[in-house]
């Protein structure tokens, strides 16, 4: 039997042998050529109290839940809107609640006058005055606004006239020698009439029309003075009917300094009561507008026993205007809007709704979270979205900042996109408190609610050491 | 005849046993006999200046803290640090900047942050080290490249640290900041 040979050296067998020989030592070799160096940290962290807490701000219509020792946070709004009074124009209303004589608010040019405490003044004329040609006048001081072209007077009379040419309404005056009278003239026999009549050292009739008024009967008075003589006067019963046609003429320019009411004796007493007047400068003290809704927006005015005073809705303007005219001036007044069911505002109060006053309906400019310092250092502090949620097809704007109500500049959200994440910064100084503020858009589906993660930031300028706690706001139609 | 065959069958196995013994001994022989060959090599350390360090400056080591100061002591060459901050019981404290790492080499370093010992302390839920735009998990251990560092660069440390404490507390982490000149290999 033969041996089988040896391979040569060189054969292509021991080649590859050689070659895995030589890529395993390669390897070795580059294995051990890792160079590793080491340096070592260790990393101590000691916590201690969170120097800065939340805090509830009591804001009516935001509820605010308080986690972690008030380092967390959930914020409901409920009240996202609010009605602001932009414009009064009445610069005297006075529903004679009180003495108008003894506190000064009107004076008089003869002893003719009283107060009665059912909430009216009355005047019993028996003889001419002698100034203000002989009309028996109660006056207040209050002017005008400067600037004004034009004045409304509103007031409820009463009269009881006992002769011809026997007058009670009104006045508007330049002076007591230049003034107009706007009411009820007792005529000859049956006649009656609704009359503007001008003293200018003489009286002479500017406008008049039949119209018979019944004795002992309130009625309410609107007259109207442009500064540049054009003068109106419509009557209205105390439910508001027009009653006759209003009158009108233009007069004699004179500017209007004095408003009050008056009669005029003629023959024997005239006896008048006047209740809850109202005089506007540029605006008709007949209605209370409110603007900044959307059209089909129903306001609701009640007084204050929560009795509805009318109610108005808004057209493709915005604008809702309220006649008050049976009660211009409505005290402990309250505004709701509502879009059919579905309240869009809450009942929003004010100490007093006045014929000529402009409301205007706003986002609400609400502080909805606190956070009090209670540390001996002070942190710069600001605010962050960290996602939203907006239902389907809503588009209004919600902003948010920290610190002071003005200058600031805010997180903006427009609809489901956020235009500016984060807020500008305030400094709250040590043991301060300082507030989180939003405004947020009236919005006509309660059952709609947008969900906004936000962060609370603040932090040691000087260092950098920055704290940040979750806040998250429930905005509810 | 029968101890005739006896004997015979005792001189064979004799004769078997010396065979086996010469055969031990001379295999013994050889191994005493073993042969060593030495090479001579010569291994030289040549140590210099670390190329990759720690430095606080311009950072906000030593700044006001929550309660007391950002502590930041570095070894003499900045090889080693020790760091201690009061992060808030409640929320997320961040610290910007509390040192640097840098490359005072003329090549490049690859870096990877390994966790030797952990945060356990239940209160903190999340602890990060923040440098460039890698983070590091401190309440994992385990090795994290942060990529590379060119010659003469730096790269800012932040640490976030998110506690959830009714009351005040302690804990600690160890990292080793590992660097090499390849990055192949991830350091063991």
């Amino acid at each position: 039997m033969q041996a089988n040979p040896l391979p040569p050296l060189f054969s292509t067998y021991n080649y590859l042998k050689l070659s895995i020989l030589f890529v395993i030592l390669t390897t070795i070799m580059v294995v051990s050529a890792a160079v590793f160096a080491y340096s070592t940290s260790s990393l101590a962290a000691g916590w201690a109290d969170p120097p800065v807490r939340l805090q509830d701000p009591g804001t009516l219509g935001v509820t605010v839940d308080l986690y972690d020792d008030g380092a967390s946070a959930r914020v409901d709004v409920t009240s996202q809107g609010t009605l602001t009074r932009v414009r009064r124009s009445a610069f005297i209303w006075d529903d004679y609640s009180d003495d108008p004589f003894t506190s000064g608010r009107l004076t008089v040019n003869m002893e003719a006058w009283s107060w009665n405490p059912a909430g009216y003044v009355a005047v019993t004329a028996r003889s001419l005055a002698q100034t203000w040609g002989g009309a028996c006048v109660a006056y207040y001081s209050t002017s005008p606004p400067a600037g004004a072209n034009m004045v409304y007077v509103l007031v409820k009379e009463l009269h009881i006239t006992n002769a011809n040419n026997q007058y009670s309404g009104l006045i508007t005056a330049n002076s007591p020698m230049l003034f107009n009278l706007m009411g009820y003239r007792r005529g000859t026999g049956s006649n009656r009439f609704i009359t503007i009549r001008r003293f200018s050292g003489a009286w002479s009739t500017v406008a008049s029309d039949s119209l018979t008024l019944a004795e002992n009967t309130w009625f309410i008075f609107l007259g109207r003075r442009e500064y540049s003589g054009t003068v109106g006067f419509t009557v209205y019963d105390t439910a508001g009917v027009q009653q006759g046609s209003p009158i009108g003429a233009a007069d004699t320019a004179f500017q209007v300094n004095l408003v009050g009411v008056g009669v005029y004796r003629a023959g024997v007493t005239i006896t008048a009561h006047f209740d809850d007047f109202v005089a506007c400068a540029d605006a008709n003290p007949r209605f209370v507008n409110v603007t900044g809704l959307e059209e089909g927006w129903t306001v609701y005015l009640y007084d204050g026993n929560g009795n509805p005073v009318n109610q108005a809705t808004a057209g493709p303007d915005g604008k809702a205007s309220l006649n008050v005219l049976t009660r211009p001036i409505v005290r402990n007044a309250s505004f709701e809007i509502r879009l059919g069911e579905a309240i869009i505002l809450p009942t929003q109060s004010f100490s007093e709704v006045v014929g000529g006053d402009v409301y205007e309906c706003s986002v609400k400019h609400t502080a909805i979270l606190g956070f009090k310092n209670q540390d001996s250092k002070a942190y710069s502090v600001y605010l962050r979205v960290e996602s939203i949620q907006v239902p389907a097809g809503y588009s209004g704007s919600i902003n948010l900042w920290v610190g002071p109500t003005a200058g600031a500049t805010p997180i903006q959200i427009n609809g489901s996109s956020v235009i500016v994440g984060t807020s500008s910064e305030t400094v709250l100084n040590p043991f301060d408190t300082s507030y989180v503020y939003g405004t947020f858009p009236l919005c006509s589906t309660p059952s709609s609610q947008i969900v906004l993660a936000l962060s609370l930031h603040y932090y040691i300028p000087s260092s950098k050491v920055e704290v940040e706690y979750p806040v998250e706001v429930n905005i509810h139609g | 005849m029968l101890l005739l065959l006896e004997m015979s069958r005792t001189r064979n196995n004799t004769r078997e046993l010396v065979v086996l013994t010469i055969l031990i001994a001379v295999a013994v022989s050889v191994v005493n006999a073993a042969v060593f060959v030495y090479y001579p090599m010569d291994v030289t350390a040549s140590w210099s200046k670390r190329p990759i360090y720690f430095d606080t400056a311009g950072t906000n080591a030593g700044g006001p803290d929550l309660s007391g100061t950002i502590t930041v002591v570095l070894s003499e060459d900045g090889t080693d640090a020790d760091i201690t901050v009061h992060p808030s019981r409640r929320g997320t404290t961040l610290y910007h900047n509390i040192m640097t790492i840098k490359n005072d080499d003329t090549q490049t370093y690859y870096l990877w942050i390994k966790v030797e010992t952990a945060f356990d302390d239940s209160s903190i839920s999340e602890a990060y080290l923040l440098a460039g735009s890698t983070q590091v998990d401190l309440k994992q251990t385990g090795v994290t490249s942060m990529g590379s560092l060119d010659a003469g660069e730096e790269l800012s440390v932040s640490l976030r640290l998110k506690v959830s404490s009714s009351g005040s507390g302690t804990d600690s982490a160890s990292i080793e900041l590992v660097y090499s000149p390849q990055s192949t290999e991830t350091p063991p």
